[in-house]
C-alpha cells in the first residue's frame, strides 16, 4: 500500500478529495439546490465578466503568435538534443481525441445549423446563403484557435518546466520563477494543483455521464435500446472498465492506439459526408470561403464583446471560453505529457493549428451538409436541435446507408469517450502524484473508478448539469492561473535565452540545478 | 494495494446499489450536453395548420432568429387543446394563441360579451395560474362574424346581426358544427333572436362562393378572411359581442422565458405583434391564399417594417 501510494502528495490528494466530496454530497442530497446555486453563480460570472473572458481568449492567441515568431520559438521542450517521442500523426490524433473528439461528432451538425437559422449579431439574413458562411465561421471560432491557444499556453509551460527544467509535470511547477524552487510545496502551489484536479474530475465525470446518455440516445435511435438510467449507467460501467484497462496499459499503448483508430474512423466519416452528402461542390466551395473568412477575421472576431447582444454572447462565445479554460488543466497537461522533445514553435503551431485545422474541415463538411439537408427539407435538423446528440443521426438518416454510418458513429463516440476518460484518469493521477509521469496504476484505477462512480451517482440524482456548471465555474480561478503561467513562462524563457547567449554552458548548469531541486522536491 | 482495493469495491458496490434503486427511471438530462451549447437561446413553438396561424408562427420565428434565437417552429399542431397539452407536457415552449379560444376552449370560461382587453386580462390570469406567460396582444382579432353581400345588406338596411331578425326567412351558411354551438347559430338565436333561419352546412372556405351564388344570404366568416378584402361583402356588427374577442398572443412557459432572457425575447414578440392590425393581417392572408409561401410572406412583411434587423435595447 505504502509503496503503491508513495508518489501521492497527501495534501493535494486529500484536499481535492474533500472538495470533491463536498460537491458530490451536496449534489446527492440536494441536486436542485446545487443546480440553482451553480446556474446563478455561472450566470453572474458570465454576465459581469464576459469582457474578461473575451480579453483573455484574445490575449492567449496573441501570445501564441508571439511565441511562434519570436526567437523563443526555437527552444526545445526538453534538453536541446531531445527529439519527439510520438509521430506527428499520433501526436495530433491524441490531442484531437482528448480535446475535441466526441464534441465534434455531437455538434458538427448541430452548431452550424443553429447559427444558420439564427445568425449571431444579426450578421446575415437567417437561413440565407450568407448565413451559412457566417454560421460556419462562428462555429470555427468557438472551436478554433482561441481555445487551443489557451491549452497551448498551459501545456507548453508545463512541458517547458518539466522537460527542460526537470521539474515535475504540475501546474504549480510553472510558478517556480515567482514562488521559488519549492513552489509545489507552498500552500498556494498545492491549492492550484488541487483545483486542477477538481476541475478535471468534474469536467470529465460530467462528460462521462452525459456521454453515457448520448450513447444511450444513439443506441436507442439505432437499435431501439430503451432510454433509461439503468442503460446509461450500464454503459458508463462498461466504458469505465474499458478505459481503466486502456489506462493501465500506459499512455504509449492505450491512448495512442485508440486515438489513431479514432482519427482514421473520423476521416472515413468525413469522406462519407463529403462524397455521399449530395452537395460536394457546394460544400467544398463554402468550406474554402468560410475557412478563409475565419482566418482573416479571427482577430476582429476575438475582440467582439457583443454590446447590445449580451444574451447571445453569454450563451455562446463567453460560455465557450469559460468551458475551454475549465478544460485547460486537463488538456494542457495531457498535451504537455506527449510533447517532450518538440520545439516551442513546433509545439504551438501543432497545438493551435493542427487539431483545429482538422476540426474546421470537419465542421465545413458536416455543417455544410447539415445546412443543405435542412434547406432542401431532406431532414429536419432544426427540429432535433433540442437534443443535439441526435442531430448527427438525423442528418445521417437522410443520407445513404444510414444504419452503417450511424453504427460507425456510435463506435467512434465510444472510442473518443474511452480515450478521453483514459487520458483524464492518467492526468489526474499525475496531478495527485507530485507530477510523476508514471503514476502508480493503483492511483489511476482509484481515480478512474471515482470518476465513473461520480458520473453514475450524479446521473441518477439528476445533478450532472449542476456538476458541469461547477466545473465551468472553475474557469474563474484558472483565468488568473493562466495569466500567471504566461508571465512565468515568458520570464523563464528570457532567462534561458539570456543565459545561453552569455555563456554556452551556464544554461546547461541552470538546468542541472533545477533537476536537482526537482529531485529534492520529489523526495 | 490490499487496503485500497476494498475501497474501490465499496465505491462500485455503492454505485450499483444506487443504480438498482433508480432502475427504470427515464433519464431527464438528455438535453444536457458535454460541450457548451447556446441551449439557452433555443425555443420550440407550435402553431395550427391554417394559413394565418402559419404566417404568425413564421413572423415570430424569423424576427426571433434575427435576434439570435434558434426557433424550431412546428406547424400544423392543433387544435388549441392539443397545443395547450403540448405546452403543458413541455413538447413545445410556446404557441400561437387566440385569446378568446384560450378562455373558452382551454380555460372553459364564458367569452361572450367580453371586449378584447377583458378577454386578454382573463386569459392572461388563467395562464398565469399555470406558470405561463402571455405576450402583448395583436391589434387585429380574428373571430367569427356574420357576413352578407353588400347588396343584400343595403337592400335590407342591415348594420348589425340583430337586423337579420327582421328580414324574414333566410339561409345561413357555415361549417356543420356551427348549427349547435353557443358561439354559433344556437347563440345567434338566443342573443339576437334569429329564429327564422334555414341552416346550410358548408365546407370551410366555401362561404363566399355560397354568398355569390345566392345559396346563402348570410354566412359565418372570419374577420381576417382575405376574401373580405377583394369582394363585395359586409360584416355585420356584433354589439352584444356574442363571438367574444380573438386577438393573438404568444403563450410561453415561464421557465422557458426565464431561460431565454424574458425581456429581450418578449420585446421581439411584442414588436411583431404591434404591427399586425386587421388590414395588415387580411393582406398577409390574401398573399398566402394567392399562393406565396407563408415563409416568404412573413419575410417580406418583416423587411418592410424594419424587423429584419436586430432590435437593440
Amino acid at each position: 500500500m505504502r509503496k503503491q501510494l508513495k508518489g501521492v502528495d497527501p495534501a493535494v490528494f486529500w484536499g481535492s478529495a474533500a472538495l470533491i466530496a463536498v460537491f458530490v454530497v451536496w449534489g446527492l442530497v440536494g441536486p436542485a439546490s446545487l443546480g440553482s446555486v451553480m446556474a446563478t453563480s455561472l450566470n453572474w460570472v458570465i454576465g459581469n465578466f464576459g469582457w474578461a473572458f473575451v480579453l483573455i481568449a484574445f490575449a492567449a492567441l496573441v501570445f501564441c503568435v508571439f511565441l511562434v515568431v519570436s526567437p523563443y520559438g526555437g527552444l526545445r521542450l526538453g534538453p536541446d538534443d531531445s527529439r519527439p517521442q510520438f509521430s506527428t500523426f499520433s501526436w495530433v490524433s491524441m490531442m484531437f481525441a482528448a480535446g475535441l473528439g466526441a464534441g465534434l461528432l455531437f455538434y458538427g451538425v448541430a452548431e452550424p445549423v443553429t447559427h444558420w437559422s439564427a445568425p449571431p449579431h444579426g450578421l446575415a439574413e437567417p437561413r440565407s446563403e450568407e448565413a451559412a458562411l457566417v454560421a460556419l465561421r462562428y462555429t470555427y471560432f468557438h472551436w478554433g484557435f482561441n481555445g487551443w491557444a489557451m491549452y497551448a499556453i498551459l501545456g507548453g509551460a508545463m512541458a517547458y518546466f518539466s522537460f527542460r527544467r526537470g521539474l515535475p509535470v504540475q501546474v504549480s511547477a510553472v510558478f517556480t520563477p515567482v514562488l521559488g524552487p519549492n513552489a509545489m510545496q507552498r500552500p498556494i502551489g498545492r491549492l492550484i494543483d488541487a483545483l486542477a484536479i477538481v476541475a478535471t474530475l468534474f469536467g470529465t465525470a460530467t462528460a462521462l455521464g452525459l456521454n453515457g446518455l448520448q450513447l444511450n440516445s444513439g443506441l436507442d435511435y439505432l437499435f431501439d435500446v430503451p432510454k433509461s438510467n439503468a442503460v446509461a449507467v450500464l454503459i458508463i460501467v462498461v466504458v469505465t472498465a474499458l478505459f481503466i484497462l486502456s489506462a493501465t496499459s500506459g499512455v504509449e499503448r492505450g491512448i495512442n492506439f485508440l486515438a489513431n483508430l479514432g482519427s482514421f474512423a473520423t476521416i472515413a466519416l468525413f469522406l462519407f459526408f463529403l462524397v455521399v452528402g449530395g452537395s460536394t461542390v457546394l460544400v467544398i466551395s463554402q468550406g474554402i470561403e468560410s475557412i478563409g473568412n475565419y482566418v482573416i477575421q479571427v482577430i476582429p472576431m476575438s475582440l467582439q464583446t457583443g454590446v447590445g447582444d449580451e444574451k447571445w454572447m453569454a450563451s455562446w462565445t463567453i460560455f465557450y471560453w469559460a468551458w475551454w479554460i475549465s478544460w485547460a488543466p486537463f488538456v494542457g497537461m495531457f498535451v504537455a505529457r506527449i510533447s517532450r522533445g518538440r520545439t516551442i514553435r513546433e509545439f504551438v503551431i501543432g497545438v493551435v493549428a493542427a487539431p483545429t485545422g482538422f476540426g474546421f474541415l470537419w465542421f465545413a463538411v458536416t455543417g455544410g451538409v447539415g445546412i443543405e439537408l435542412q434547406r432542401t427539407g431532406a431532414a429536419d435538423i432544426v427540429g432535433s436541435l433540442a437534443t443535439p446528440e441526435l442531430s448527427l443521426f438525423t442528418a445521417l438518416d437522410a443520407l445513404p446507408f444510414p444504419v452503417l454510418s450511424s453504427a460507425l458513429c456510435v463506435v467512434l463516440i465510444a472510442l473518443f469517450f474511452i480515450s478521453g476518460a483514459d487520458a483524464a484518469a492518467i492526468v489526474m493521477a499525475t496531478m495527485a502524484s507530485r507530477g510523476s509521469l508514471e503514476p502508480s496504476k493503483v492511483v489511476v484505477v482509484v481515480l478512474g473508478v471515482l470518476m465513473g462512480g461520480i458520473a453514475c451517482a450524479m446521473l441518477l440524482v439528476g445533478g450532472l448539469t449542476a456538476l458541469q456548471q461547477a466545473a465551468v465555474l472553475g474557469s474563474v480561478p484558472f483565468t488568473f492561473v493562466l495569466i500567471g503561467v504566461a508571465w512565468c513562462w515568458l520570464k523563464a524563457m528570457r532567462e534561458d535565452t539570456h543565459a545561453e547567449r552569455s555563456s554556452p554552458t551556464s544554461g546547461e548548469r541552470a538546468t542541472k540545478e533545477q533537476v536537482e531541486a526537482g529531485a529534492e522536491a520529489e523526495r | 494495494m490490499r487496503r485500497r482495493t476494498p475501497l474501490a469495491r465499496v465505491l462500485v458496490a455503492a454505485t450499483a446499489v444506487v443504480a438498482l434503486a433508480a432502475c427504470g427511471e427515464a433519464n431527464d438530462e438528455s438535453g444536457a450536453s458535454q460541450q457548451p451549447q447556446g441551449a439557452a437561446l433555443r425555443v420550440t413553438l407550435g402553431t395550427q395548420e391554417f394559413p394565418e396561424a402559419r404566417v404568425l408562427g413564421e413572423l415570430w420565428r424569423q424576427a426571433l432568429a434575427v435576434n439570435g434565437y434558434a426557433v424550431d417552429l412546428r406547424k400544423g399542431v392543433g387544435p388549441a387543446e392539443e397545443l395547450d397539452q403540448e405546452l403543458q407536457d413541455g413538447t413545445i415552449d410556446g404557441y400561437v394563441a387566440y385569446t378568446g379560444t384560450v378562455l373558452s376552449v382551454v380555460a372553459g370560461q364564458e367569452v361572450s360579451g367580453l371586449d378584447p382587453e377583458a378577454t386578454y386580462a382573463a386569459a392572461k390570469e388563467f395562464y398565469a395560474g399555470q406558470d405561463m406567460v402571455m405576450s402583448e396582444m395583436t391589434p387585429f382579432e380574428n373571430k367569427d362574424a356574420i357576413a352578407t353581400t353588400t347588396t343584400f345588406a343595403e337592400d335590407n338596411d342591415l348594420t348589425g346581426i340583430g337586423d337579420l331578425a327582421d328580414v324574414g326567412l333566410f339561409t345561413l351558411g357555415a361549417r356543420a358544427e356551427f348549427e349547435d354551438l353557443t358561439l354559433g347559430l344556437a347563440g345567434l338565436r338566443d342573443v339576437y333572436g334569429l329564429t327564422d333561419v334555414e341552416f346550410a352546412p358548408l365546407d370551410l372556405g366555401d362561404q363566399y362562393a355560397a354568398l355569390d351564388t345566392g345559396e346563402a344570404q348570410a354566412v359565418d366568416a372570419f374577420t381576417t378572411d382575405p376574401q373580405l378584402d377583394g369582394g363585395d361583402y359586409r360584416i355585420l356588427d356584433d354589439p352584444e359581442r356574442l363571438f367574444g374577442s380573438q386577438n393573438v398572443v404568444m403563450v410561453v412557459g415561464e421557465d422557458d422565458l426565464e431561460r431565454v432572457d424574458a425581456t429581450a425575447f418578449m420585446d421581439v414578440v411584442d414588436a411583431v405583434n404591434a404591427t399586425l392590425d386587421e388590414e395588415t393581417m387580411v393582406r398577409l392572408n390574401a398573399e398566402v391564399l394567392a399562393g406565396t409561401s407563408d415563409e416568404t410572406v412573413a419575410r417580406e412583411f418583416l423587411r418592410s417594417r424594419g424587423l429584419d434587423r436586430p432590435l437593440r435595447s
